[in-house]
């Protein structure tokens, strides 16, 4: 399966007489399944939106986000369903990425009862998800407030394996975190990322993360995407 | 150089009381406990000198800015404090709050974290920079608007800005983040504080942004000659900015050392790991994660994730001890 | 380590204790003070309630039973009797349930119906919020009571109607406040999140959203209780009851029309006046209550 962008530009507040301002103007770049992008730039430049746009949380202006070979756009509903779950993200911030009223064992199971899963096989699901994750069992019992940044972004991501994705955009996985803990979340990202041939497309505005983690490197700026490392 | 703050055994803990937790965790099992300590800071103890840069380094929750906040008194009502803080020989923490209001700003001042937060967006620039004058009762009815204004303008050109008196009627929503933060680095250093307190101030911040608040910080050092306690978890931040930096962990300074010595040869496993962490040095991570301050294990607070721990790691607890200007709280360091 | 003199100082709160100094004026002693006030609150509504659920306790006769009429206090009538001879304390004993009723129920349906408006416009934004909120903008501004008049003047009188009307009439401040809150929340990683692993529109709006609206709603719709007692009183007291069934607003209004104020029996128009203040006054105090806790979900220890 690949995933592709194709000529994809995003203005905003444009409408009917107004042209809007063009964030960026006709990238492209491809995804491969167990590889890692790399997409840099500084802040302010669209990495955010590439990145959503790529999950299909927005649409672009022009261009398409293709899934082996059709669009987003133009998908049926069946088919957006199984896109939904091959292509997720995961978000900056940590301490916002679990609704602060629910333990995490509800966040969990919530997406375990959305899989159609037993109930007798969700509890042996989530404790092999948590071995992956490196975390004890716990956590499930805690509100998200009462978990550090670090034990939460693990969470988010374990939360999003229980899907099998594909692809996961990774928006400033860990720029919300301690380097010690960053170290630790892009050790992790890399085992799972051998374990079970996932292509991420990394968005960071560090460059040593960037270059860490990325077989292939673009840099977004002034609305451009340039290829750095290819 | 004589000592400008001095804080001893300083512990500051943290009470969860009752009705908070019934809050927090409502129809809830009730034997999670209901008292909750959280000790914060334990037995901690520094002190910085006229003029100097001390750095305090750590991972988010190591109690790092609880410190910052303790010395301004600044903590929320369920903390406890004990132990002194010492700002030339008078203790800040037996003083009123009255005498303690007249201290913030002209001895001690801070920067926070997030500039364009810290920065009220109603009133412009010019009115927020001369609130320091006026709360601390520096002008004569008389001559109130001239002197106040220019000397506003004097700060903001002390941190970079050419034609001071055009900024003084913007508001803080037309100006970038780089600019209110110079704003309140002009604002925090208008009356000439013995000692700046910046907390996390490159948190946050473009890469760009950090370096622009580097060349600040190390401008207002030559020419202010003030003492500044720089709290950051930024290495290399620290390392370009600290004439001293003391690395803290779960609530105690583990580290004390000369910038050079303890990025080049760090004492400390904890240090060592942390520096090992880092981008340039291919990101190893410590394994575990940090102990809960309100239960640290017994012994060394490292000692679970200390690779070259020893038996006596685990029942003792190390001392900081003191050699030649550095110390280090680690039984297997010499 | 030197152990120095150790001494624990309790840090107070800064900008009381900046008020207590400089205007002399310990705000705390206050708030300990409206703490018990709406304590107070709690007791008296649920003192209302209790005379709504089980009326026939606490009343002497039933409402119905005639006896001579325009009579003063007396140990058999404690708060004398109308122009029909009705014990006017069985009549404000069992108007509570009926005011109570009126009160609750309109609120319920304006609470109902500015959830969905509010969670739909602000969820969905484009053109959805924009006719929805357009739509609330309408609503908010039709004066309320001469609309109600004119409805009253043209629909049969009955409570019924009366508690349509009033809770088809004051969602929209509801509506606003959850639509704003809603725009927060969507914004947040944990909606963006259940949004990209595929949960429906539904499930986010019920499970993650409206969980976290409560807090807003509570306040709201007991304001919305309070205030919809009060209408219902005016209009009852301008003669658009049902007068079947007496509330505290019709007994007002017979006390006005039957020649109490004339008379002056001031036990006839005064306890139901004071009923309606002290209900819809606990009421409003136990919103108020609410609106004081809100967020206590994300709150953790600050240790930093």
């Amino acid at each position: 399966m690949s995933l592709k962008a194709e000529n994809i530009s995003k203005r905003y507040g444009s409408g009917l007489l107004r042209e809007g301002k063009c964030i960026f103007r006709e990238v492209s770049f491809e995804l491969e399944p167990g590889k890692t992008f790399g997409l840099m730039g500084p802040s302010g430049e669209g990495k955010s939106t590439l990145g959503r746009i790529i999950a299909g949380l927005e649409s672009p202006t022009d261009g398409a986000v293709l899934l082996n070979g059709n669009p987003l756009s133009g998908m049926k509903k069946a088919e957006y369903a199984a896109f939904r779950h091959r292509v997720q993200m995961m978000f900056q911030d940590p301490t916002d990425s679990f609704n602060p009223r629910k333990r995490i064992e509800h966040s969990i199971s919530e997406v375990l009862k959305l899989l159609n899963n037993q109930e007798t096989k969700r509890l042996q699901i989530t404790k092999e998800m948590l071995k992956t994750i490196g975390l004890p069992e716990e956590v499930l019992a805690r509100y998200p407030a009462q978990l550090s940044g670090g034990q939460l972004q693990r969470l988010a991501l374990g939360r999003i394996l229980l899907l099998e994705p594909e692809y996961i955009v990774l928006d400033e996985p860990t720029s919300a975190l301690d380097v010690s803990v960053q170290a630790q979340i892009l050790h992790l990202l890399k085992k799972v990322q051998e374990e079970q041939g996932i292509g991420y497309l990394l968005i960071s505005h560090d460059e040593a993360v960037i270059r860490f983690m990325s077989e292939r490197i673009g840099m977004l700026k002034k609305g451009k995407l340039d290829m750095i490392r290819t | 150089m004589n000592t400008l703050l001095e804080i001893k055994d300083l512990i500051v803990s943290f009470q969860e009381n009752e009705t908070e937790n019934k809050n927090k965790n409502k129809n809830e099992d009730k034997n999670e406990d209901k008292n909750e300590t959280v000790t914060a800071v334990s037995c901690l103890s520094f002190s910085i000198r006229e003029k100097e840069t001390l750095a305090l380094v750590g991972e988010t929750g190591c109690g790092k800015s609880v410190v910052a906040h303790a010395i301004m008194r600044l903590l929320p009502p369920e903390s406890r404090v004990k132990g002194a803080i010492e700002f030339r020989g008078k203790n800040l923490l037996e003083m009123s709050e009255k005498e303690m209001a007249k201290f913030r700003g002209k001895e001690i001042s801070i920067i926070f974290q997030n500039p364009s937060l810290a920065l009220n967006p109603v009133y412009s620039i010019g009115h927020q920079l001369a609130e320091p004058f006026r709360i601390h009762g520096q002008e004569k009815k008389k001559e109130k608007g001239n002197t106040t204004l220019s000397k506003v303008s004097g700060a903001l050109k002390r941190v970079g800005f050419s034609n001071p008196h055009e900024y003084l009627g913007y508001y803080p929503s037309w100006c970038s983040g780089g600019m209110n933060q110079r704003f309140l680095i002009a604002a925090s250093t208008m009356l000439d504080p013995a000692l700046l307190i910046a907390d996390e101030p490159s948190k946050g911040l473009d890469r760009d942004r950090v370096s622009e608040l580097e060349n600040e910080l190390k401008n207002l050092k030559e020419k202010n000659e003030n003492a500044l306690l720089l709290i950051s978890h930024d290495l290399g931040f620290v390392r370009r900015l600290a004439d001293r930096v003391a690395v803290m962990y779960a609530g105690e300074i583990i580290e004390i050392a000369g910038p050079s010595s303890l990025f080049e040869s760090p004492r400390h496993p904890y240090t060592r790991g942390l520096l090992n962490s880092l981008p340039e040095n291919g990101f190893v991570p410590i394994p575990g994660s940090s102990p809960p301050l309100s239960n640290p294990p017994a012994g060394c607070r490292f000692h679970p994730r200390c690779r070259i721990k020893e038996k006596r790691c685990m029942q003792e607890h190390p001392e900081l001890k003191e050699s030649n200007g550095s110390a280090v709280r680690c039984f297997l360091c010499p | 380590m030197m152990q120095k003199e150790i001494y624990i100082q309790e840090s107070p709160r800064q900008w009381k204790d900046f008020i207590a100094h400089y205007l002399n004026l310990d705000i705390r002693k206050y708030e300990k003070a409206f703490k018990k006030f709406n304590r107070g609150g709690l007791f008296l509504f649920f003192f209302f309630l209790i005379l709504a659920l089980f009326p026939s306790l606490f009343a002497p006769y039933p409402p119905t039973e005639r006896f001579v009429s325009y009579e003063p206090p007396s140990v058999a009538h404690l708060l004398g009797t109308n122009d029909i001879g009705n014990d006017i304390l069985s009549e404000l004993v069992y108007g509570a349930r009926i005011s109570m009723m009126v009160g609750f129920a309109s609120a319920c349906i304006s609470t109902l119906i500015g959830l969905m408006i509010g969670l739909c416009s602000g969820y969905f934004r484009g053109t959805m919020d924009e006719l929805l909120m357009g739509f609330t903008d309408v609503v908010l501004i039709i004066p309320k009571i001469p609309l109600i008049i004119i409805i009253g003047a043209f629909l049969h009188p009955s409570i019924w109607t009366l508690i349509l009307v009033l809770g088809l009439l004051s969602w929209e401040s509801i509506a606003r406040v959850v639509r704003s809150k809603t725009l927060q929340i969507r914004e947040a990683g944990y909606v963006k999140s259940a949004q990209c692993m595929g949960f429906s529109s539904f499930h986010i709006m019920a499970s993650d959203i409206f969980p976290n609206l409560i807090h807003v709603l509570l306040p709201k719709f007991m304001l919305a209780t309070a205030s919809a007692m009060i209408s219902e009183a005016s209009l009852s007291f301008l003669g658009l009851g049902d007068i079947n069934m007496k509330s505290w607003g019709i007994m007002l209004s017979f006390a006005f029309s039957r020649g109490g104020f004339i008379r002056d029996m001031w036990w006839w128009y005064i306890p139901p006046g004071v009923c309606i203040t002290l209900c819809v006054m606990s009421i409003a105090l136990i919103g108020f209550g609410f609106e004081g806790k809100d967020e206590n979900g994300k709150r953790g220890v600050d240790a930093e």
